[in-house]
Order: C-alpha cells, then structure tokens, then sequence
C-alpha cells in the first residue's frame, strides 16, 4: 500500500515533469532559449568512483531537485562512470557523464532532457567589410553553391547562414564588388573582404520605390550631394538645388523670404496643368504649392519651405520617363525624391552647426528726386500748353524730398542654429535634428523664422523583421507685405510715389496725399503673417519572407496647418477706407498615402541578376480652407476679427481627391553588363473624367556597360563606360479637382437670398496628360573616375494636354478644361566632374549644362492663348511656351519724340493685328559651375550659376517711365528723354495722353535676360584633428560664405532672376516691382562631437 | 504560409481601398442636373442671376464708370491702363475692361437662359409663380442684351443656354434690328407677366420703363412716350434730388441694383479721392462741371468740391445701390420722344422738362425751339443722370459725339469685340480695331 501511494506520487509527478517538458519543449521551439543560461547558477559536488550512469542521474536529481527525463533504449544505463568534481557547474558534469553516450541533453526550467546526439546545426556566421574603406556592407549575398541556399548581410554586414555540412563551397556576391568563391573546409566562421570591382560603383542612387546601385542605372538620375550645401546660408530645398545638376531650371523668383521657387525638370512639359515635379519624401509624396489665401501675388509662399535642407541627406531627380514612369500619373514634370537623414550603429555623435549673417539689396534703383520730379511734371504740363506746376521758389525750396526707397530698405540679419545627434546600436538607430532660422527680409517689415524637429527611429525585431518611423515637425513664421500686384505693397509703392510726399503729415501720422498708399505706414503698421504648422510623419515596417523576398509596408501623413494673419490698421490707407481691414484664414491640408510594396533580388550564379517589384499604393487628400474678412475696428490695438464690427466675408472650403495605384518594377542584369529595366503603375484618380479614370503608364530601359566588355578591359584610361537608352509614358495630373463635371456653386446671393449659379461645362472625357520620353545617354568615367561625365539628349512629347480651351464667351463660359494640347521639349544637358588636382593642393570642378528647346506643337483650332499677364505672354503653335507677344518698336521718331511701331500687317495703321513675337522668356541655355579649392584645412568654393538667352518684360518700367501718363515717380532713366525735334533719343517723349500708345506692351520694355552670376563664394578652415582633440571635439570647421556676390548682366531692373507671378506656367519672365534677392554675408561654424 | 495570408490580406484590403475612389464627389458644388429640378432650385438660380448684376464688370463698377469715363463725363485720374484706353476713346481689343463686360453680361445672359429652360420643367409651381419668374428672367435677358447692343452694335443672339462645350459652336453676330426685336419680346411679355413687387428685383413697372427707353433707341417714339407716361403716372418725382442718392429706396426709383457688404460693389472705392481711402480713379471732367447751371441744386449732390463723385458713397463695403431705372429718366425721356414726333406738342415736352428743373431749383427752360429743347433735354440728361451709365448711350442714340469728343472717329463709336472672343469663335470684329 505504501509502496503504491509512493507509486502514485511518482506517476503524478512524472505527469507534473511531461507538463513540464511540454511546456520546456514549447519553448524551446519558440523561443530558443540557451540551455546554458538556467544551469549556469546550479554547482554541485560529485564523488563517484564507480557508479552506472543510472545511478548518476539519480544522484544529480537529489543534489540539484532537477528531474532527469530520458528513454532507456537511447542510454547505456549500466556504463559506469568515474566522476569525482568539486563545485561544478552542472552542465560540465552533465556533459562528462554523457560524454560515452550517443546522447546530448537539454536543461530547461528544473528539466535535464536527454536527447539524441544529433549533428549539431552548422551555421557560418561572419561579418562581410569593404576593402576601401573597412565599413561593413550590408545587402551583401551569400550563397551555398550545392543548394543554392542563402541570406544577405544585416546593417553591420554580419549574416549567419546555416550549412548542411562545413564541407561545402560559398559564394559571396555584392553588386559592384568582386564575387567570391569560398571552400569552407570545416571552417564555421568566415570573415571576408570584398573589393570593389570598378572604383565608385559602391554609390547607391535612391530610385523610385528602392535604391539601385549607380552604375547600374539605366533611366537619367541627377543625385545632389547634401554635404556641398553646408556652407552656403540655403534656407529653402529648391534653392540648394539651385545649378548643381543638370537638366533642372530653378528659378528664384523674387527675394520674399520663404517665398516660393520655380522648378522646372527638362523645361515646361504643360500649358495648364501645372508644371511643379513631384516631391517624395522618404517614400511619402508630399504637399508642395501656395496654400496661401491672402493674395500676394508672386510672392507666394510654398509648402516647401517647411522642409529643412539639413535633415536631408540626399536627393534624387528623376529625368526621363524610366525614372519617372513608376509615379505614373504624377512623373511627367519630373519627381525629385528626398531621403532624411538616418542614425547610425556607431559612437553616438553630434554636430552642431551655426552660422550668422547680413544680407543687403544687390542693386539700387534710382528715381527722381523731388526737384527733379518737379522739374519733370513742369516740362510735361508747358510742353502740353499748360502752366508750370510749380514755381520756381517752390523747387528752389525744396521742402519735402523723401527717398522713399531708402525708408523701406534695410540691412537685415539673417541665422541659422542647427544641431544634430546620430547614433545607436545593431538593433536601433536613432537620428535626432533641430534647427532655429531667422531672417529678416530687406523690405522692411518682412522676416521668416522656423523650427524644425526631426526623429528618425530605425528598429530592427530580428533577422527578418524591422521598423522604421520618421517624424518631422516645422513651424515657421512668414511675415509678409502685400506684393506687386496690390497698391499697398511697400516696395512697388517706395519706386513709384514721387519724393514730393511727406512721409508723415505735421500731426505726426502718415501723409496719404500722394497717388499711392503711403509705404511706411503699409511697411510699419500693416500686418501680414502666415503660419505654417506642419507634419509628416512616416511609420514602415518590413519583413523578409524569405531571403531575397521583402514585404514593406508604409503609411505616411502629411499635414499642413496654414493660418494666415492680415490686418491693416486704420494708420494706412487701405485700413483707413474699410476703419480697419482683418482677414484670418485657415489652411488645412491632410495627405494620407499608404503603400505596400513585395520585393524579390534574386542572383542566379552571378549571371542573371533580377530585381522585382510590385506594389500598391493609395493616397487621400483632404483639404478645408477658411476664410473671413472683417472690417471697422475699435482702433489699432484690436486686430483680431473678434473686435471687427462688419463681416464682410466668410467662408467654409473642404475638397477631396483619391489616387489608387498599382505599379511595378523589373530590372534584369546580365553579369552586369547588359542591363533591362522596365517599369509600369496603374494610377486611378477621383480628378478625371468617368470615361477615363485610369490611366496606364509604362517604361522600359536599356543600358550597356561597355568597360565590362573584355575589349576595354584592357584600356586602363577608362574605367567606366555605360550607354544608356530609354523610352516610356508618364502623366500630369495637376489640375483642380472635378473640372470633367457640370457644377453649379453656391454663392450667388442677391437680397440676402442664397442663389445658385453654373460654374462649369461638362467633359466626361478628361484624362491624363501624358508625356512621352526618349532619352539616350552615356555615362564615362576616365582615370579611375577622375574625370566623369554624363551626358543626354531627351525628346519629350506631351499629348492629351489639358487645356483650359477658350470657348465662345457668349455661351456663358470662358474656357472648359479638355485634353487637346501638344507640347514638346528636346534637349541636351551634361555634367563633367573633374579632380583636376590631388595633393597637398586640391582642385575639383563641376559643370553642368542645360539646353532645353521648348515648342507648342498643337492648340485648341490653333487658337492662341495671349496675352497673359503683365508682359503679355502667349502660347502659340510653332513657339515655345510664354514668348513675349506685342508690338514691335522701332524707335523713337526725332521728329515727334513717339515711338514708331512696326506695321507687320501692312495695312498702313497700326493696330492689334501689328502684335508680333517681341521676345522669349526662355533660356537658350542654362547651368553650373562649382569648383573646390583644398589647401591643407583651407578650401575655397565657388559656385556660378548662369542663364543665357532669355528675355526679360521689364513691367516695372511701363510705371517708372511711363513719362507722364500715370502720376508714378521716374527712374533717372526718363532724364535722357526726348524734348526737341531733331533729338536722337531713345526715351520718346513725355505726354499725360499718349495719344500714340508709347506705353503699350512693345519691345521697348523687353530687355535681354542673360546672367552670370557668382552665387556663392565661401572660405572655409577645419583644423587638424589633433588639434581640437584636447577640445574633445572631433571636428571643427569655420567659414564666410558671401552670396549673390556679384551678377553679370544687361538687364536694367534690380534682379535678373525674377518672375512676378512665381510659380506660374505661362506668366515667365516678366518682372512687375518684384521683390529682388539679397545679398548675404555670412560667417559659420560646423563643430562635430 | 501564415505571411503570405497576411500579404493576401493586406493586398485585398487594398484593393478594397481601392474601391472607394468613385465616392469621391464634390462638396462645394452640386452637379448640374441636380441643380435645378423643382421650386425651390428656380428660385435659387432666380438669385443667381441677379448676382450676375453685382459683378464687378457690370453694375458692380465697370458698367457704372465706363459709359461716362469713354464720354465727357469722367476722365482718368488714376494708375489703370485699361482706363487710360477707354477714355481717351483709343481701345484695343485686348482691353480687359472691355473684355469683363462682354462676358459678364453673356454670363448674365446664360443664366437666364438655364432658368428660362428648367421653369416649364417644373412640376411644383403654379404656373403664375412660373410665368413670373419666366418674365422676371426675359427682363433681365433684354436688359444684358440692350446693353450689349448698345456698346458692340451687331451681337450674337443666344436664347437657349449652354449644356456642352458644342453649344459654344456656330457662334454668328445677329443683326441690330434682330437683338432689338428680341428685346422689346421679351419685355413686352415681362410687362405682362411679372407680378414680383420685391424691390431690388425686377417688377412690370420696370419692365414698363426699359421699353420706354428702348423705344427711343430704336426710333418708335410713340411708343416711348406712351410707355414713359405709364410709368409717370405710377412713379413719383422724388422731391429732393439728394435723396436719391441718401436713402435706399427713394420712391421714384423703379428699379436698382441691391448691395450689401457681402457683396459690394466698388464704385465709391473707385471715385473717392485717395486721402479717404479711395482709388481716385476716375474723376468729373472740366465740362461736366460747368455743365451744370448755377444755382443747379444736383451739383453738390453729384459732385464734392474736391471733384470726386458724390453720388456713391460706401467706400469700405460698397452697399450703395445702383439706379437704373428711375422715374426722373421718365419725364426727360418723354420729353424728348415728344419732341421727336412728326407733329410734336412743345409745350408737353417743355412741362417735362420744366419737372426736372424744378426739383433741381432751376428756373424754366428759356429753349422754345424744338432743337432747342432737343438741347435742352441732352443738357438735362447729362447733369441729372451723371455716374448712372447714360452719356455715352445718349450720345451716340443722338449722334452727337463729335459735337463733344471731337477726335471721336466713327470706328470708334463701337466697342471692340474682346480679342479672346474673336480668337475664340472666330466672330468678326467691328472695323477699327
């Protein structure tokens, strides 16, 4: 009986010891557990001379309260044993008492488990570096040659691969590098260096979608490196962009700090629709353009400018259709992808960077001064049968005499605080930035601020398994003074109000009796802010399915807050009409765009090398916009629409628009050496007609790396030579959302009754426009790629251009939006990089070149689109986009002091059928040039930019010499006017009427826009190492950089590179009182920790 | 297995994303067909096209200014080029100005029309409701078109609305005499057909009164005088000239343009000088100034002493109304209908006329002639409708703009046809320009 209970307990704890193994056993499954890290604690003493090891066991589960479970056919139990220890770990012992035995064991818990010896899993495991640099090299794939099995290395270039047996051969192979083949021979680690196979081909080009090694590109990728921008004072992404590479014409506009900036990729591929690439950041297509609803003209800010040039890392600008096509229906105007910087899994480090300046006007412009302007109005009146204006004890007096310009510029300060901390280790990455900028503008009264936050965050699970988040958060400040299009704009106000004005009245407040709104009082009282909130925020995670097969998956968020603040208080003129005039309004922006993307790498024996992709993506865009005017307000102290008594306007906007795209990828390598790229995307969206909402869009490429062939191998001069060729489709979307249905809209209101009114006619069938793209090109690299060039030529044909087309206005309608139009871009462009010197001395120079010959080739019934804007531009077919069209003057008549206009009609009488092409805002060419001076811890760098070949509409001059017409002040330029009969002059008279229109839209004004210009010059000193190491600072580099220094040009206005109307399609190359750029001097520091 | 259900799971939530794109429509607008499809969309669009009025282009400024601005009554005094052109009578067809008002009032124009054609498809209205709403939208059809006819001459003639861009196909200018037969049927069934009495909109009494005045352009001066005196004898003269132009709804007026702050107009913006906010313009010519008499009681009313217009006064939100018809217009055009006749009564004419300056504080007319109270009328009309879009129509209805605007060539009697037209539809273009 007793002897049965005991037998019975023991049953219940053997059920008690399999649960506990089941459980062991589970876990050992899943979580792999080290058998070692439980028995490292448990020691015991053993004194067996002669014991079974069945008597073994049961001495170890007295001494250690262990249970041993094994089967008894897997055990000799009667093998004696011999173990006498002291103080022992129990694995030790464990292992010397199973030491004769076919058998292994496990402890897991309080469990010793008992196992058949198998052969131990062999794995390799090893870390893979670079030769050149001594970096580990991630991606890199290693493969068993017997089965084809394999893996790729981590971030740290560490891989573990597991091997059938360790009599096996390996093969290691990383594109660009030379492969290697490897007999393990019994080894179980393996470390190897590989080196590279051609010198450079390690640089990796962010692509869409991926990343693909340089040299094995077959579309036309511009890359900018991020580290060149470190001394120049670029607050604004497209301005460091600005000349350093080729194929993208960027053009400032005006100097409106935070002001928008025009880009065009391989020149204007639309008429109508816009002409802005598509910017991606870290995988998210962001929100860029003027959400503004404060008008202000071509001064318009950009959702841009909340990016922060120094969180980037680099940047990618996709060219020709291979590159763009895989962004569909968004790639046509090129797409320009934006990688942030990422932590590192190294010693943590910091940099601190800071610089501070002061930025002035570049050119001054000169207007008449009081007595001059008096003088100028008595001539006009005399000459007119009049009588002197005034006297000539008032001009002798000369009372009043205010430079106005003078009042409104300023020197203004310009900083920038940024410090960045990187760091983390194999499992995590963490990258930390934040920036503080600050400029004033030099008009009085504007100024930008911004703050900037950034957290990348990279987490690896495991093997297999990582994430990533990217967070960016910006606030800036923009304040504003109305622009050139308005009367209350300080500066066109400071050019053209005549000095005869006081700027204030004797009472002390501002004097508004001249024709224009006094612009101090508009420069100091009026308020103009835009904030802008902004966040984009990026979670992704990825998983390998198997080695080669990634899944990735993304979500990403952009949102943009635009508040915008505007008040003018009853001090200035326009506030004084409405007693106070406020308007507060508010932007919101939501873009939410989610992707998921399945990638297979695959390496056939190092022969056909595959990469596939297929993806699918889906954006949501959402936009509510608010809008209220206010005016007569208590004083000037209240200037929020709280205290406004009259709401003269509000309004509640909210719009929607979805795109869903499905898109692959496939490049295909034959030993490197014969590349085939073909990309495709599917892109549906809400904007366009039920007829046609999707759209398909397909490339494919071809390159030919001709320094593999082994008829070059032997040519030591060239060490890369890649033909590249390319053809495919890429569309444009930007239009405003629902333009294919007949709408009729709210606000028609008569009586306080709401009314209804048409908005639009109908067109069911509005779809893409759609831009094919020819590129052939070549990529050469001599002297180990100390000289590089790449160079293409593009033929890019848009067809189904949309097109606002100009209907018969008598139908109610002025234009319905349709796809008739084509357009074409032909060009060439080029990049050299030299590495002229490299010594102690150090000289290295970058061109680049950009021809772009843009032509109308089709319009609506070949009706052109005329007269746009200030200088007249028009679209034509036969010509490119926005030439100036007017009459064509042939000079002043000495006899009569008109201008003679040119008769092209013949019919004797000039009259609108006499308006002739009169100038081309388009560049013949545009480029680059930076060179970099090193002497020991000196460089200097210089960068040219330049434009040649473009005209320019001067419409500030249609005011600053109109000559009497309009009550402007003159430029000096009027002094050399002509007066008599006989006079030789190139100014015509001066006249109130004009009765001979002297002032119309004439080549008169337009003016040759070609310009030189010496962008940046910057002087930098690091110090040795050793030096600042008792400083405990690893890198320490100070500079001056001056901006803008110097521009050679003819043209006469303050800025050559300017538009008025900004980032507008047609409106090019006129300047109409434009704000101009500055130039900046500034000092910095880069310190690194 | 279990990733690649996961992956199949993720793609077919996806594509089920995908799915949701047609759901997107608009919401700020309302299709077409949604539009206007029982009362209460006829009474909505009815609005609509009274908003057209308010336009900046038509009475909400340009259709105000212009007339008096290319005649002697405004001159330029500002910085708008536009302008410029216009007053010196030397436009170009690419005038922008120009341009605004012709698509403005075609914009009018259609929207009539779609009302015009949806009303007879309604199925909740009364047909009286309907008929007057048919004629309040004929009124204002006839009054676009009279203006039109007036500045460009021979125009196109559209009396269905557009649904497709085909609509804006074939377009071909109709005769004068066509657009005026047109006219005068649609007033004359607006006359019989509006019953509205709300104010600011269109009533039969100012359908009576637009008659009148097309009457006289066209020469049926019978007619003119009869319809003038029908609306005389239901209108007041207002007794003091001023307030006109002070109050909101002066009984002589028969039919004004309504603005609020909301939707304001920006005629006081435009006259009033600079020190007090305004644009300064456009200002009173020397000759309108001395064409008012001494003594002429309208002349401070019409006219500050710093020479700006007086008669618009909200600068900042530009409420005024806009008088078109008024009953004062009536006696003078009475007057000069009269005196147009075969056999007319002089003494009829010269009572009018006499009515006029009365209220003005003037003594009776010394004219006895009928030339010279042909004259006499011109002159009346100039001082008592300055600023309300008369003097260019008076002086080329009469043909009497060289006796003003010397330089006037007869090319230049006619507007151009905005140039964007011409390239649009290919509609010829008046001669001169």
């Amino acid at each position: 009986m007793e002897k049965d209970k005991n037998v019975k307990i023991r049953k219940i704890k053997k059920l008690f010891m399999i649960m506990k193994l089941i459980t062991a056993l589970l876990l050992i499954g899943t979580l792999q557990i080290s058998a070692n890290t439980f028995s490292q604690d448990v020691r015991l003493s053993l004194n067996m001379k002669d014991g079974s090891l069945a008597e073994f066991f049961k001495e170890v589960e007295l001494k250690t309260n262990y249970s041993i479970f094994y089967k008894n056919e897997l055990l000799d139990l009667s093998q004696k044993l011999q173990i006498v220890v002291k103080d022992a770990p129990l694995a030790e012992v464990l292992t010397k008492a199973l030491a004769g035995q076919n058998a292994s064991f496990k402890i897991i818990d309080k469990v010793i488990v008992i196992t058949p010896k198998t052969v131990e899993q062999l794995t390799l495991t090893g870390k893979v570096i670079d030769k050149e640099q001594g970096q580990p090299l991630p991606g890199v794939s290693i493969m068993i040659q017997e089965t084809k099995e394999g893996t790729i290395t981590d971030l740290d270039g560490n891989y573990t691969l597991k091997l059938p047996s360790t009599d096996v051969t390996v093969v290691f192979s990383f594109i660009g590098y030379k492969p290697q083949t490897i007999a393990l021979a019994g080894k179980t680690t393996l470390n190897v260096t590989m080196e590279e196979e051609t010198k450079g081909l390690e640089e990796v080009v962010v692509v869409g979608y991926g990343a693909q090694n340089k040299k094995l590109i077959t579309g036309s990728i511009g890359s900018v490196n991020m580290a060149d921008n470190k001394l120049a004072p670029n607050q604004m992404l497209a301005s460091s962009l600005q000349g350093k590479t080729a194929g993208v014409l960027i053009n400032q506009n005006s100097g409106t700090p935070g002001g928008g900036i025009s880009v065009r990729i391989r020149g204007n591929s639309s008429v109508t629709a816009g002409n802005t690439p598509l910017y991606v950041i870290d995988g998210i297509p962001v929100t860029t353009g003027d959400y503004s609803q404060v008008s202000f003209s071509g001064q318009g800010i950009n959702a841009l400018s909340d990016l922060n040039p120094n969180e980037i890392e680099s940047i990618s600008i996709l060219r020709d259709a291979a590159a763009t096509s895989i962004y569909g229906a968004r790639g046509s105007n090129g797409v320009v992808l934006i990688t942030t910087k990422k932590g590192i899994s190294d010693k943590t480090r910091v940099e601190f960077s800071a610089y501070t300046g002061l930025q002035s006007q570049i050119k001054p412009f000169e207007v008449l001064n009081a007595r001059q302007f008096k003088e100028f109005k008595n001539e006009l009146v005399v000459s007119e049968g009049g009588l002197p204006i005034y006297s000539q004890e008032n001009i002798d007096k000369n009372e009043v005499d205010v430079d106005w310009l003078d009042q409104i510029l300023r020197v203004a300060p310009i900083s920038n605080y940024d410090i960045s901390v990187s760091g983390g280790n194999a499992k995590t990455k963490v990258f930390v930035a934040g920036t503080i900028f600050n400029q004033d503008g030099i008009v009085l009264g504007t100024s930008y601020k911004r703050y900037n936050g950034r957290v990348n965050l990279d987490h690896a699970v495991n093997d297999k398994l990582k994430f990533t988040t990217k967070y960016a958060l910006s606030f800036s400040k923009n304040k504003r003074v109305e622009g050139d299009q308005s009367l209350n704009g300080p500066l066109p106000n400071a050019m053209t109000l005549p000095s005869i004005y006081p700027i204030y009245r004797a009472d002390g407040s501002y004097d508004e009796s001249g024709p224009y709104a006094n612009p101090v009082a508009i420069a100091t009282e009026a308020s103009n802010e835009a904030n802008s909130y902004r966040n984009i925020t990026d979670l992704a995670g990825e998983y390998i399915i198997v080695p080669g097969l990634v899944f990735k998956t993304k979500l990403g968020i952009d949102y943009l807050n635009l508040n915008e603040h505007s008040y003018d208080p009853v001090s200035t003129r326009q506030g004084a009409r409405y007693k106070g005039a406020g308007i507060e309004s508010n932007s919101n922006v939501l873009n939410i765009i989610h992707s998921d993307l399945l990638t297979y790498t695959k390496s056939f024996a190092n022969t056909h090398n595959l990469d596939v992709l297929l993806g699918f993506s889906m954006e949501n865009y959402r936009r509510v916009s608010d809008f209220i005017r206010g005016s007569d307000f208590p004083s000037e102290e209240f200037e929020y629409l709280v205290s406004a008594s009259t709401i003269t306007s509000a309004q509640v906007r909210l719009t929607e628009r979805r795109l869903n795209s499905y898109f692959t990828s496939v490049n295909y390598n034959y030993k490197y050496k014969y590349l085939f790229t073909f990309n495709a995307r599917y892109d549906g969206s809400s904007k366009f007609g039920e007829n046609n909402k999707y759209g398909f869009f397909p490339s494919a490429s071809l390159g030919w790396r001709v320094s593999e062939e082994e008829f070059l191998k032997g040519v030591k001069s060239i060490s890369d030579l890649k033909f590249r060729v390319s053809y495919g489709l890429s569309g444009n979307d930007q239009i405003p959302d629902f333009r294919s249905l007949a709408l009729y809209a709210g606000g028609g209101n008569y009586l306080g009754e709401s009314g209804i009114i048409p908005l639009q006619l109908p067109n069911p069938d509005l779809k893409w426009e759609s831009t094919s793209q020819f590129d052939a090109g070549f990529d050469l690299g001599l002297f180990e790629d100390r000289i590089t060039l790449s160079v293409d030529v593009y033929m890019k044909k848009t067809t189904d251009m949309l097109l606002s087309r100009p209907i018969s206005l008598t139908s109610g309608y002025s234009s319905i939006t349709s796809n008739m139009g084509e357009l074409s871009n032909k060009g060439i462009e080029f990049i050299l990089n030299t590495i002229n010197i490299q010594r102690t001395f150090s000289w290295s120079t970058t061109l680049n070149f950009s021809a772009n010959r843009n032509e109308v080739l089709k319009l609506y019934n070949h009706q052109p689109i005329d007269n746009v804007g200030r200088g007249s531009n028009r679209v034509e077919e036969g010509e490119p986009i926005g030439i100036f069209y007017g009459y064509l003057s042939l000079g002043v008549d000495p006899s009569t002091g008109d201008l003679r206009f040119k008769d092209v009609s013949g019919d004797g009488q000039i009259t609108s059928a006499d308006r002739t092409k009169i100038g081309d805002p388009n560049p013949l060419f545009t480029g680059g040039l930076t060179n970099n001076l090193g002497y020991k811890g000196f460089s200097l760098n210089f960068f040219i930019q330049y434009s040649y070949g473009n005209d320019i509409f001067n419409g500030t001059r249609r005011y600053t010499e109109s000559l009497g017409l309009t009550p402007d002040n003159q430029s000096i330029a009027v002094l050399d006017r002509w007066k008599n009969p006989g006079d030789r002059a190139t100014m015509p008279r001066a006249t109130s009427t004009d009765p001979n229109g002297n002032n119309r839209i004439s080549s008169r004004f337009i003016e040759d826009g070609s310009y030189l210009r010496l962008k940046n010059v910057s002087l930098s000193y690091s110090f040795r190492p050793e030096t600042i190491k008792r400083m405990r600072i690893s890198s320490l580099r100070v500079y001056c950089t001056v901006q803008n220094l110097y521009t050679f040009t003819k043209y006469t206005g303050m800025d050559p590179e300017v538009n008025y109307a900004g980032d507008s399609n047609l409106i090019m190359g006129t300047d109409f009182f434009t704000y101009p750029q500055a130039r900046t001097v500034t000092f910095g520091v880069n310190m690194g920790i | 297995m279990n990733t690649l259900k996961y992956i199949s799971l993720i793609l077919t939530f996806s594509l089920l994303m995908a799915c949701e794109m047609n759901e997107i429509t608009p919401t700020e607008y309302v299709a077409a067909d949604e539009a206007i499809t029982n009362a209460n969309g006829v009474k909505k669009a009815v609005v609509g096209c009274y908003d057209a009025l308010q336009s900046q282009s038509y009475y909400g400024r340009n259709m105000i200014i212009v007339p008096d601005l290319v005649a002697d009554n405004l001159k330029e005094s500002g910085t708008l080029q536009e302008y410029v052109e216009i007053d010196n009578n030397r436009m170009l067809a690419d005038n922008a100005t120009v341009l605004g008002i012709w698509s403005s009032l075609y914009d009018a124009i259609n929207r009539a029309n779609i009302v015009l054609f949806y009303v007879p498809k309604v199925n909740d209205m009364a047909d009286d409701l309907k008929n007057n709403y048919l004629g309040e939208m004929r009124f204002l059809r006839a009054l676009h078109y009279f203006n039109l006819v007036r500045l460009f001459g021979k125009v196109p003639l559209r009396l269905t609305p557009a649904f497709n861009p085909t609509d804006a196909n074939n377009i071909k200018r109709n005769d004068v005499s066509e657009v005026y037969a047109a006219i005068i049927d649609d007033l004359l069934f607006a006359e019989a057909n509006i019953n509205n009495t709300v104010r600011g909109r269109a009533t039969k009494q100012s359908a009576t009164a637009l008659l009148a005045k097309v009457y006289l352009t066209t020469g049926q001066y019978d007619l003119a005088k009869q319809k003038a005196a029908a609306v005389i004898a239901q209108f007041p003269l207002e007794s003091n000239y001023s307030n006109l132009f002070s109050t909101e709804d002066p009984a002589e007026v028969i039919w004004s343009v309504k603005f609020n702050a909301q939707d304001g107009n920006r005629l006081a913006l435009y006259f009033a000088p600079t020190g007090m906010g305004g644009r300064n313009e456009v200002v009173p010519t020397n000759e309108l100034n001395a064409a008012f008499e001494s003594g002429d009681l309208r002349k401070n009313v019409s006219i500050a002493s710093e020479n700006y217009v007086l008669k618009y006064k909200d600068i900042a939100t530009g409420t005024d109304k806009v008088i078109v018809l008024r009953n004062g217009e009536m006696y003078l055009i009475r007057a000069e209908a009269e005196l147009r006749l075969a056999s007319p009564d002089l003494s009829l004419a010269t009572a009018d006329i006499n009515a006029i300056r009365a209220r003005a504080g003037l003594a009776a007319t010394a004219a006895s002639t009928k030339d010279d109270l042909l004259l006499a009328v011109e002159k009346e009309r100039r001082v008592e409708l300055a600023f309300e879009a008369q003097r260019w129509f008076d002086l080329v209805r009469t043909n009497r703009i060289t006796a003003y605007l010397p330089s006037v060539t007869a090319n230049q009697i006619l507007f151009p046809i905005p140039l964007s037209e011409v390239q649009a539809s290919g509609l010829e273009q008046n001669t001169g320009y």
